[in-house]
């Protein structure tokens, strides 16, 4: 997504995750929540911390892949945005971790650039999908979809 | 013919009556037909052949009665010449021949295909023409070799004495009436004036066609239809009380042009037929078509109340622990009403959603007698406990699965004929499947009795895809070898055939059977045959489980798969190696600890204190599983683990425990797998 002539003003919050701030469109989040006790689940990819109840569901908690902990002690309570993943077959979500809200605000989409570009964050996660400049640092804009790697082959 | 199926307006419900009905017949039809085949020389004389060969003739006339009312031209046309095809074999003009057998087989593939045309809205195929050509030509060589009455002959076939009487040359008024309640009402009014028009000629009907395509019959009400030289009334009252809907037929006479006139008449009711007609009508009112989604809708919330009921006693435990005894007995009291009421209702639910293996395996007999065909072996296939209940959502998932297993038999499990002949075997092989209930499983098995599987050659196989050295082989037994056939990227076929398809493998059977907690396992019996044996849970919502605690971490295990629980400090434990085992029931059985299962979480899950064992038992051999304590039994609901978690061996799903937090349910089956492929794995390297 490189930067293009229109402007795409939408909605946007910002968060962030170990000192770095990030961004995702809002209508891709749909609730805030409080996360503490949670239920670990052996074998589960690495950036899965853990499972909660929400609502009567069952929601993987992830953490952004490349912003390991500086220590293993398990995550023990904090806030999470509950991202809804596009997906065909079934209704997902995740609940991300994250530190802090920052805030809510439009964005201008148009103005995105590719992180290459910019020659930051090459070690990111997948999720994240381009980078906007702002006057107090680089906002990371986070893609929904790249939270939730497609499954691969069992056994493969 | 250029036709779309957006020419036809249809409500969705509309359409989906149509398609599910039209299915339900194509089914019907083809089961008859594929007997009609099979025993083609004797075909007609055999006991219950005329009930067979009446259902054929009906379901052909309600294909083309349900078309033509909704403008289905493609469908009506094949209908009506294979109703005229099945009309002649009734009457006994027309032989019921493989050849006849076969056409109307192509018939019925020709309708299915047009039919899920129309259900997902796409283009029409276009109707064969030579496909009608040939079923024509047929009935027409027919009708000039027979010139006689044909109509007096299927009077005496279908062993003639009916009640009605014949009404030659005259009128006959008959009154329909179609309910309001049913759910197409109009659609059926002209189901029915069509179904009279067949059976006589010049019909006049009030309302007319154009007045209920213009909305006459809407919401149900009266049809008053006079025929010319009808049938006998026995016949249009059967015929009339086949349509959905219509809860009334009564006739008269006519003699007079004025139908309105001819209403009031004295009506006479068919005492005889009509009124065993109504009987069946009237059981068949007793059943509703309910969508599945409805179904699966009520079933979350009778799972939810299941949850909040749990929730409600954990509740009233902590009332108690706060000293108001008194008032929380009189809770728990209420709370055991409540919940015996639950269970009912869950029961029933459950109850609804159950649908005989007959659905399923209704479809298999086809397929074989295709794969016959093409694969040039010989073989019976049988089946055998179709009315084996399993829950709809579980037959939809292995609907792929028994095809492919099935594919296999024909494929790898039964030799050539001369190859049976050589090892003096009979030269035509049996293929068996069949479903029965085992405690508190479903099993269904595909047997052959072919050749077995060779483990020395399946062995090698592995060795030449990397899933085995020579070293983990040695350790393995004949089991851990014929599970290899599971492995992904494990084929046992050399080439790709059309009969093995596309190159899938068992190991997409065995996700596909995992992937609704079930189990699949292979029974070799070599030179005499195999057996996979897939083994499916009762229900796919809840579960009877145990929980357990494991390093401060609830845990639930279903109890279908836990033998006994023993307390660590009563037994004697011996040691092999690193494993320590178990003595029970007259032999050692492993011992492990959850972390064992998921070394790469071990640091996580560690640290507990272990006073119990858990006996599991999986397909073959049990073993035990370390836990720190035993908390108790409930009936736990199933809840999925979603991407990106997915698919963890030996963890199936989750459930919501009472006080809100989620805990995982182990599958002892996929648990030990797990584990054999770790220790493999550290073996390889």
């Amino acid at each position: 997504m490189s930067s293009k002539e229109k402007s795409e003003s939408r909605s946007m919050v910002t968060f962030l995750i170990h000192g770095q701030e990030y961004g995702m469109k809002t209508e891709a989040i749909r609730s805030i929540i409080p996360v503490g006790d949670m239920t670990f689940v052996p074998g589960a990819p690495p950036s899965v911390a853990g499972v909660i109840n929400l609502r009567g569901d069952i929601i993987p908690v992830v953490e952004l892949e490349g912003t390991t902990r500086d220590d293993d002690a398990p995550w023990e309570e904090g806030l999470a945005l509950v991202v809804e993943i596009p997906d065909d077959a079934e209704d997902l979500a995740v609940a991300l971790m994250v530190d802090e809200v920052t805030q809510v605000d439009r964005a201008d989409f148009a103005r995105i650039e590719d992180t290459d570009e910019l020659m930051v964050a090459r070690d990111r996660a997948d999720a994240v999908i381009g980078v906007l400049s702002r006057a107090d640092g680089p906002l990371l804009i986070l893609d929904p979809a790249g939270l939730v790697p497609e499954e691969k082959e069992v056994g493969a | 013919m250029d036709w779309d199926s957006e020419d036809i307006e249809l409500s969705e419900e509309e359409l989906i009556t149509l398609v599910a009905e039209a299915e339900e017949e194509l089914d019907g039809a083809e089961g008859v037909l594929l007997q009609m085949e099979a025993a083609s020389d004797s075909f007609g004389r055999r006991a219950g052949d005329e009930e067979r060969l009446d259902t054929l003739f009906r379901a052909m006339h309600t294909l083309k009665g349900n078309a033509s009312s909704v403008g289905w031209e493609a469908m009506a046309s094949l209908a009506h010449a294979a109703e005229d095809l099945m009309q002649g074999v009734r009457d006994g003009t027309i032989a019921p021949s493989g050849d006849v057998a076969d056409l109307l087989l192509r018939t019925v593939d020709e309708m299915r295909s047009l039919t899920s045309a129309l259900a997902e809205g796409g283009e029409m195929p276009a109707v064969s023409a030579s496909l009608i050509r040939d079923m024509q030509s047929i009935s027409d060589r027919a009708s000039e070799e027979y010139a006689g009455d044909s109509r007096s002959d299927s009077d005496l076939f279908r062993g003639g004495g009916a009640p009605g009487t014949a009404v030659e040359g005259s009128a006959l008024v008959v009154e329909i009436e179609v309910s309001e309640e049913t759910d197409i009402p109009a659609v059926r009014a002209l189901q029915a004036i069509m179904a009279c028009e067949e059976m006589g000629s010049e019909l006049v009907s009030d309302p007319s066609k154009d007045d209920i395509d213009a909305g006459a019959m809407e919401d149900g009400g009266r049809i008053l239809c006079r025929i010319s030289e009808p049938w006998e009334r026995g016949e249009i009252a059967e015929a009339l009380h086949e349509i959905e809907g219509v809860i009334h037929v009564r006739f008269g006479t006519s003699t007079g042009e004025d139908l309105a006139g001819e209403s009031g008449a004295e009506s006479e009711v068919d005492e005889g037929k009509s009124a065993d007609a109504g009987i069946a009508r009237s059981a068949d009112t007793r059943q509703i078509r309910v969508d599945v989604s409805l179904m699966d809708r009520l079933m979350n919330q009778v799972v939810e109340m299941v949850i909040t009921r749990n929730r409600l006693s954990s509740l009233i435990e902590t009332l108690s622990d706060h000293g108001m005894r008194d008032l929380s007995e009189e809770m728990q009291a209420t709370v055991e009403q409540m919940a015996g009421i639950t269970t009912t209702l869950q029961e029933d639910i459950m109850q609804t959603r159950l649908v005989p293996l007959d659905s399923l395996f209704r479809r298999f007999p086809r397929m074989m007698r295709n794969l016959k065909k093409s694969s040039g072996k010989e073989f019976h296939f049988q089946t055998d406990g179709g009315d084996t209940e399993i829950d709809r959502s579980l037959l939809d998932a292995i609907g792929d699965p028994m095809i492919h297993l099935l594919r296999n038999a024909v494929d790898h499990g039964i030799e050539d004929p001369e190859v049976r002949r050589g090892a003096g075997k009979d030269p035509a092989g049996t293929i068996r499947l069949s479903a029965f209930r085992q405690e508190n499983f479903i099993v269904v098995e595909v047997s052959d009795d072919g050749g077995g599987l060779d483990v020395e050659a399946i062995a090698a196989r592995a060795r030449a895809r990397g899933l085995l050295d020579s070293d983990a082989e040695r350790r393995m037994s004949e089991e851990d070898l014929l599970d290899l056939l599971f492995s992904p990227g494990f084929s046992t076929s050399e080439s790709v055939t059309e009969i093995s398809g596309r190159g899938v493998g068992l190991d997409v059977v065995r996700r596909e059977v995992e992937d609704v907690n079930g189990t699949v396992i292979v029974e070799n019996r070599p030179g005499r045959g195999s057996t996979f044996r897939l083994s499916l849970p009762l229900t796919v919502t809840t579960v009877r489980s145990l929980l357990v605690e494991i390093a401060r971490q609830v845990y639930v295990i279903p109890l279908g798969s836990i033998r006994e629980t023993i307390r660590l400090e009563a037994v004697d434990l011996h040691r092999t190696g690193d494993t320590p085992m178990l003595p029970f029931r007259g032999d050692f059985i492993p011992l492990f600890r959850l972390r064992d299962f998921f070394p790469d979480s071990s640091g996580a899950i560690a640290g507990g204190d272990e006073k119990y064992i858990v006996v599991l038992s999986m397909d073959r051999r049990d073993y035990g599983l370390l836990v720190d304590d035993l908390l108790g039994e409930e009936e736990s609901v199933i809840k999925p683990l979603r991407r990106p978690i997915g698919n963890i061996p030996g963890l199936s799903s989750a459930t919501i425990r009472p006080d809100g937090s989620v805990a995982l349910i182990l599958d002892a089956n996929g648990l030990f797998k797990e584990m054999r492929r770790t220790a493999r794995r550290a073996i390889n390297e």
